[in-house]
């Protein structure tokens, strides 16, 4: 038999058997003995694998245990060295973590607020704990907040407050988590910004509105000197007076251009221009370009050509003022930097719709071209190609510039092409509504009759404060044999309306007493009015957007901007007359 | 020194007692299944009016090789030169105070030539780590510790030590040895292994525990013990703490007293400080009685003197795991003593001694504790 095993040797040594019952029993306990030995055996086996396994976990857990130190390490390094303060907040309400930024925000100790209520330490203006740090009831998940706080030490503070709950599998609410950002400065600086936006409103408005006088008072005498001059060289000037005359009107007008076109820039710049919607005739402009611009080329020995396809409409809705403004800015550029060849002015259909049409405008020049690397630049305000070109073509170097914005103001592009004495072409498109009905605004640029007729058939009615203005406009109509009355304002020209009859009353707008708004109201309003049905046209410096509507609303008839053309004066004076003929 | 054994079965056993010497003391480790201790002990008393009697209940005698049950060991010495002396003190309700009654006794004892305390204590009220820095904190360096908590078997209910006719509960008793003649030896080790995880006591009070890792310990245990979890505290023996925190390099093994449904808690031998590290342990027949032999290889030391009277001190959770092989740990313990030596002890619910001549006197669970003296 083997070895006794020591558990069986043990067993047998506590019953002491006799030698017979040992021989007897022998082949049982060789069987006892054997599986005493197996379970030994098994028992080691699994011993073994246990011994594995625990050693193995032991080791994995050990490592576990050191990578979360480390990266529980970085992660309150992380937190303990950020500005912003991350919480968590348990079941009940209470905090429950705080990194090191709490004690900078309120200068509590972490320690002294771990545990208590969330919204023991935060209180609004007047005291009130501040409640709203978590939300139990939002289901959306994140909750976010600036709210002005009041801190333990009596800080007023701007925060930023996100928090979010953080549930258990079965959804539900364990805790909250979030942050809090103090973005005091942030806005402080928001609400800094704000006044100091709103002081430069003011300021700009401020700045407007003298412009908008400014040019108000220098137009009205330049009337004045722009209608002398027109006076003086219609009474047959001697040689050497012409020549001294012109230079009086051109200086005259050049001047007008300038103040126009810095109160444009201005309005641009400062975002108040607004676009006008109104019917009108592309033909009536093009017109008008082509009769400005006729003479101007043929003093200059050059030709300037409007070339329309015959699919352009006529009637459109749009900014007539503007679009006029920009076609003569081209235009006039051409002319000026062209000396020989001439300036074309193309209109084309680009694209046609149904209500709309594209319309596209391309003014072609042959003169002194723009170098490339200018190009640019003379878009720019008070920029031309060279400094020399102001002294030798003059202008303020806003036409361009003023071009440019208003077609971006009108959803448009201008491009260019040049090329170095060969010649420049610049091109927009403009999106225009089409349109049905006359224009509202008597034609200015018609063009006038050859000859002068006499205007004796006519009894007028001049309405304004400013004498100067009505000696140049007397002089005129005397001129033109005409009939004429002056009233100095609104109130008198009312009373003068209610007795005599007139065929036309051209009316200032801006007057002391009553203004030309009010007077032409109160002419077409009165009943005993004997003038309730005269052509009223308004004569203004003004230069507002909203004139045109203004002066409808008012019941006038029409404009006549000062300083006036006498040929436009003349030509709305004979067309009154021819009318009223007809009748 | 002169020594007689006896193993009592059965009360009237003692009546036909005798010995050839007048012993100085008779050390009594007695099984509470014994019947009428109390008796056996007065009719001792009467008989031996100038004998100390010193002893406590156990859960299993140790006698020679053997390991008797539901008997009472009787060891009588007469030393030829060394002193004793012994004294009690009783425990209070509260554990905090284990220190105290620690402290209490070393102070009785103390003295110039004061070379060994051998204490027996309650092995149910007593918080044996306290009671040991309280023994610890009135005596030279010099001066041994070693002893062990009383037993009940496998029952946890009611445990006693003896102090010359009296037979009672909450108290320690301990026996003082003076002069400088006395050799002693002793030494501790269990042959336990440390499996799983490293946890950490996340909750604690002195010796109660209740959390590891954030989880309830108990529902650990619950967990490990499978269909033992019925058998608690009993089976809790299965399962003693490795347990280390800084000031325990070593790790030290601790053992359920008890347990507390209520708080899920468990109740400890000794204290299990908050933020120490556990290991649960478990057993393997044959590294345990290597334990029991390292224990006796550590006690014998490099000393080769004679040992001629032992004190075996194991713990009841090793007597659970070597079932009917318990014998084989006090035989490996008696082969490296060598012949000739006294053997006696008893299976306890704690050990008192110092793991080596080099370290201080701890608390124990699981082990197999040593005492020897010669003169």
């Amino acid at each position: 038999m083997k070895k006794l095993h020591r558990l069986l040797n043990r067993q047998l040594r506590k019953f002491d058997l006799d030698e017979e019952t040992k021989v007897k029993m022998a082949p049982l306990l060789t069987l006892v003995n054997e599986a005493y030995y197996n379970f030994d055996h098994d028992l080691n086996h699994i011993e073994n694998i246990l011994e594995r396994s625990s050693s193995e976990l032991y080791e994995a857990n050990k490592q576990l245990k050191n990578r979360v130190e480390t990266i529980s390490g970085q992660l309150t390094k992380i937190a303990g060295n950020i500005n912003e303060v991350i919480f968590e907040v348990d079941r009940k309400g209470n905090w429950s973590y705080l990194n090191p930024a709490w004690e900078k925000l309120t200068g509590v100790m972490v320690e002294q607020t771990l545990g208590h209520p969330y919204h023991k330490f935060l209180q609004d203006e007047e005291g009130n704990p501040i409640k709203l740090l978590i939300d139990h009831d939002n289901k959306y998940g994140v909750f976010n907040k600036t709210i002005k706080c009041m801190t333990p030490l009596g800080v007023l503070k701007w925060l930023d407050i996100t928090s979010k709950a953080v549930r258990a599998k079965n959804g539900r609410v364990e805790g909250f988590i979030g942050t809090i950002v103090d973005i005091t400065n942030k806005k402080e600086t928001e609400l800094a910004l704000i006044q100091a936006k709103e002081k430069a409103t003011i300021a700009n408005k401020a700045k407007d509105e003298f412009l908008s006088t400014m040019s108000h008072e220098i137009r009205t005498p330049l009337n004045a000197v722009i209608g002398v001059s027109h006076l003086l060289l219609m009474e047959d000037p001697k040689e050497e007076q012409l020549e001294n005359l012109d230079a009086l009107k051109y200086s005259s007008e050049h001047l007008l251009s300038l103040v126009n076109d810095i109160l444009d820039f201005n309005k641009i710049a400062s975002g108040s221009l607004d676009l006008e919607m109104a019917d009108f005739s592309l033909d009536q402009i093009l017109n008008g370009v082509q009769s400005i611009f006729t003479n101007k080329a043929k003093q200059k020995n050059i030709t300037f050509v409007i070339r329309k396809h015959p699919n352009v409409p006529d009637l459109l809705l749009g900014d007539t003022t503007r679009l006029s403004q920009i076609l003569t800015n081209l235009v006039n550029n051409g002319i000026k930097f062209t000396e020989k060849g001439g300036v074309v002015l193309e209109v084309s259909v680009e694209d046609d719709r149904e209500e709309h049409t594209k319309i596209k405008f391309v003014v072609e020049d042959t003169g002194i071209g723009i170098p490339k690397k200018k190009k640019s630049q003379i878009f720019e305000p008070f920029a031309q190609a060279e400094t020399h070109t102001t002294r030798k073509y003059g202008g303020t170097g806003l036409g361009l510039a003023i071009t440019k914005q208003l077609l971006e103001i009108m959803g448009s592009d201008l491009k260019l092409k040049s090329e170095v004495d060969v010649g420049s072409i610049f091109s927009f498109s403009l999106i225009f509504k089409k349109s049905c009905s006359l224009p509202l605004v008597e034609d200015e640029n018609a063009p006038a009759p050859e000859s002068i007729e006499s205007l004796s058939e006519m009894k007028i009615l001049v309405v304004d404060d400013n004498r100067l203005n009505t000696m140049v406009v007397q002089k005129f109509l005397t001129r033109w044999d005409a009939d004429f009355e002056i009233a100095e304002n609104g109130l008198v020209a009312l009373k003068m309306a209610s007795s005599t009859c007139y065929d036309l009353i051209l009316m200032d707008l801006q007057m002391p007493v009553m203004n030309g708004y009010e007077a032409s109201r109160s002419i077409r309003d009165t009943h005993k009015s004997l003038n309730k049905d005269v052509p009223i046209y308004a004569l203004s410096a003004s230069t507002g957007a909203n004139i045109l509507t203004e002066i409808e609303e008012y019941g006038m008839d029409g404009l006549i901007h000062k300083p006036f053309n006498p040929k436009k004066l003349y030509s709305i004076l004979y067309k009154v007359m021819k009318r009223k003929s007809v009748c | 020194m002169q020594i007689s054994q006896h193993k009592l079965t059965q009360p009237s056993d003692s009546r036909d007692l005798a010995f050839d010497f007048e012993p100085s003391v008779i050390f009594l480790f007695a099984s509470p299944k014994f019947p009428e201790i109390a008796a056996l002990v007065a009719s001792l008393r009467e008989k031996y009016e100038n004998t100390l009697l010193f002893g406590c209940s156990t859960a299993g005698e140790i006698i020679g090789n053997e390991v008797a049950d539901a008997s009472v060991i009787l060891t009588a010495v007469t030393f030829d030169k060394t002193r004793l002396k012994l004294v009690q003190v009783d425990l209070t309700e509260h554990c905090e105070h284990c220190a105290d009654a620690g402290s209490k006794i070393s102070l009785q004892l103390a003295s110039e030539d004061l070379r060994h305390i051998f204490v027996l204590s309650d092995g149910l009220h007593v918080n044996g780590a306290e009671l040991v820095k309280g023994l610890r904190s009135q005596v030279s360096p010099n001066v041994s510790i070693t002893g062990g908590l009383a037993a009940d078997g496998e029952d946890f209910q009611n445990t006693f030590v003896i102090h010359n006719e009296e037979v009672s509960s909450k108290r320690i008793v301990a026996l003082g040895f003076y002069g400088a003649d006395l050799k002693v030896g002793y030494g501790s080790k269990g042959g336990w292994d440390s499996f799983g995880i490293e946890r950490t006591v996340t909750k604690s009070s002195n010796n109660v525990l209740y959390e590891l890792d954030g989880q309830p310990a108990l529902e650990l245990y619950k967990s490990f013990l499978g269909d033992q979890a019925k058998n608690l505290p009993g089976s809790g023996l299965m399962f003693p703490l490795s347990m280390r925190d800084e000031n325990n390099q070593i790790p030290v093994v601790r053992t359920i007293l008890g347990i507390n449904e209520e708080d899920n808690s468990l109740t400890f031998a000794g204290n299990i400080p908050q933020g120490a590290y556990v290991r649960l342990m478990k057993a393997n027949i044959d590294r345990i009685i290597d334990g029991a032999e390292q224990s006796a290889l550590i006690t014998k030391g490099d000393s080769d003197h004679h040992h001629e009277l032992a004190f075996l001190i194991s713990c009841v959770g090793r007597r659970l795991v070597m079932k009917q092989l318990v014998e084989e740990e006090v035989e490996a313990v008696n082969d490296v003593l060598g012949p000739g030596v006294y053997t006696t002890g008893f299976y306890s619910y704690g050990e008192i001694a110092p793991f080596d001549k080099f370290s201080p006197c701890t608390l124990h669970n699981q082990t197999m504790t040593i005492t020897t003296f010669a003169e």
